[in-house]
């Protein structure tokens, strides 16, 4: 990779050539997701790739007035994500279509401030349930999908999406422990550039769990194809006893949180969520399953009551208004003892289905995800 | 409009699939959803709500939970602990 001459030291004799070559910034290709380096300071960094991509910057990487030149030749949409601790803001958006482009600017070590004047602006579309609703100051129109259906573009540009999944199955109870709740289906909010019509992909709650059967896992909630769109993950369904082993939680979006004597499933990532519960076995009460914006809570409670399932995250940041509507929410554990009947995940929040109690009670089903898609006006 | 469940099923009435979608979605749309679909019902009493894997019962019409899912009975597991 050629290297600029800058920056320059003390005493160094400045030749013309050198004068010349800051005008030439070099370029740093990258066929993937790529995170910053104090290297791309005062360089260009182009992004190559057909399908999505994230171009991260992390915290105390780069210092006050460095700046960084990105720029997407690839098909698939760049977005600039900020790493733990940071800060980017933009009057624009971060997510970069082919052949758009921008400049970051490091406003102190952990802020930076993105000036996206060639970037793409904000297409137009229908589809679902629509509304006007206000963000910010910021005016948009907001699409609510509830079942599978068709977003029609009717403007190519930049679309904001909030894909909530289905949530995972509750683990069903038997033998004196509790099963695990099911995890919520994961919460992700990213924009992205559309040129053509898009397939809405609603993802559907998994099954509960019968006596001696395993639930299963929520299925995805997308928008799109994985080369321009964007797609979740359904919540893990929650453990219960088979046989003679003790199921754990099972991955997902969100995990499902453990039976009585089990350990709690795994975010898939923790882009998508938190973890379920894990049993202390003070008691064999069942664990919550894991929220999209907490973990589950552990389960073997010395009260034998299950544990509640993580918390869920508010919608209210994305479709405005002052009513805070949570989703996303684990699932509940079972007791130890009770034959508690357990609650399904209501339809279109991707809550966890609770899990069974150990008297014999079945596990619930995992509330179906939702999908908004909102645009300015 | 409340929202409807249908379960995709392979040759062997096995659960591969559950979508969200009304029916005269899934109808007007067979390139998207090949194949054998089925209503499956959420939450509703009588009813089995399909999981991957569960297996489509064609005389009740309702779905059980996969046969090599189930392997202990009732009585096996109720002197466990």
């Amino acid at each position: 990779m050629p290297t600029t001459p800058y920056p320059f030291v003390s005493g160094e004799v400045l030749l013309a050539s050198d004068l010349n070559a800051i005008q030439n910034l070099p370029l740093n290709d990258k066929t993937d997701s790529y995170t910053l380096e104090v290297a791309d300071a005062y360089k260009r960094v182009v992004m190559n790739k057909a399908t999505a991509t994230t171009l991260t910057v992390n915290d105390s990487i780069f210092t006050t007035g460095d700046v960084i030149q990105v720029l997407n030749k690839g098909a698939g949409t760049m977005t600039i994500t900020a790493g733990a601790g940071v800060t980017i803001n933009t009057a624009g958006s971060l997510a970069v279509a082919q052949y758009g482009g921008g400049t970051l600017v490091a406003l102190s070590a952990s802020v930076f401030n993105f000036f996206s004047p060639t970037g793409s602006s904000y297409g137009t579309a229908t589809g679902g349930s629509s509304s006007s609703i206000t963000v910010g100051g910021q005016s948009y129109t907001l699409l609510e999908f509830t079942t599978d259906s068709t977003l029609t573009v009717t403007k190519a540009g930049l679309f904001d999406v909030l894909l909530v999944s289905g949530g995972g199955g509750g683990g069903a109870g038997r033998g004196s422990q509790g099963g695990g709740g099911g995890g919520a289906g994961s919460f992700i909010e990213q924009t992205i550039y559309l040129s053509a019509n898009a397939a809405v992909d609603v993802g559907a709650g998994g099954a509960g769990g019968a006596l001696g059967v395993v639930g299963t896992n929520g299925l995805a909630s997308a928008v799109g194809t994985s080369a321009n769109g964007v797609c979740g993950a359904g919540g893990g369904c929650g453990g219960t006893y088979v046989q003679t082993t003790n199921q754990n939680g099972q991955v997902g979006g969100n995990g499902g949180g453990s039976d009585g004597r089990s350990s709690g499933g795994a975010a898939a990532s923790s882009a998508f969520g938190f973890n379920g519960g894990t049993s202390v076995q003070s008691t064999f009460a069942g664990s919550g399953g894991g929220g999209a914006g907490a973990v589950g809570v552990a389960g073997g409670n010395v009260s034998g009551l299950g544990s509640a399932g993580g918390a869920g995250k508010s919608l209210s940041t994305f479709t405005g208004g002052t009513v805070v509507t949570t989703i996303a929410v684990g699932g509940q554990g079972g007791d130890e003892t009770t034959t508690r009947a357990a609650t399904a995940g209501g339809a279109n929040t991707g809550t966890g289905g609770g899990a069974g109690s150990g008297g014999g009670t079945v596990g619930a089903a995992g509330g179906s995800g939702i999908v908004y898609i909102r645009f300015k006006v | 409009m409340s929202a409807q469940y249908f379960a995709q099923i392979d040759d062997n009435n096995v659960c591969t699939y559950v979508a969200v979608v009304q029916r005269e979605f899934l109808e007007a749309n067979p390139q998207r959803y090949t194949g054998r679909w089925v209503e499956t019902f959420f939450d509703t009493e009588g009813k089995t709500y399909a999981g991957i894997g569960y297996i489509y019962d064609e005389v009740s019409e309702d779905f059980v939970a996969s046969v090599s899912s189930v392997i202990e009975s009732e009585e096996e597991s109720e002197n466990e602990f």
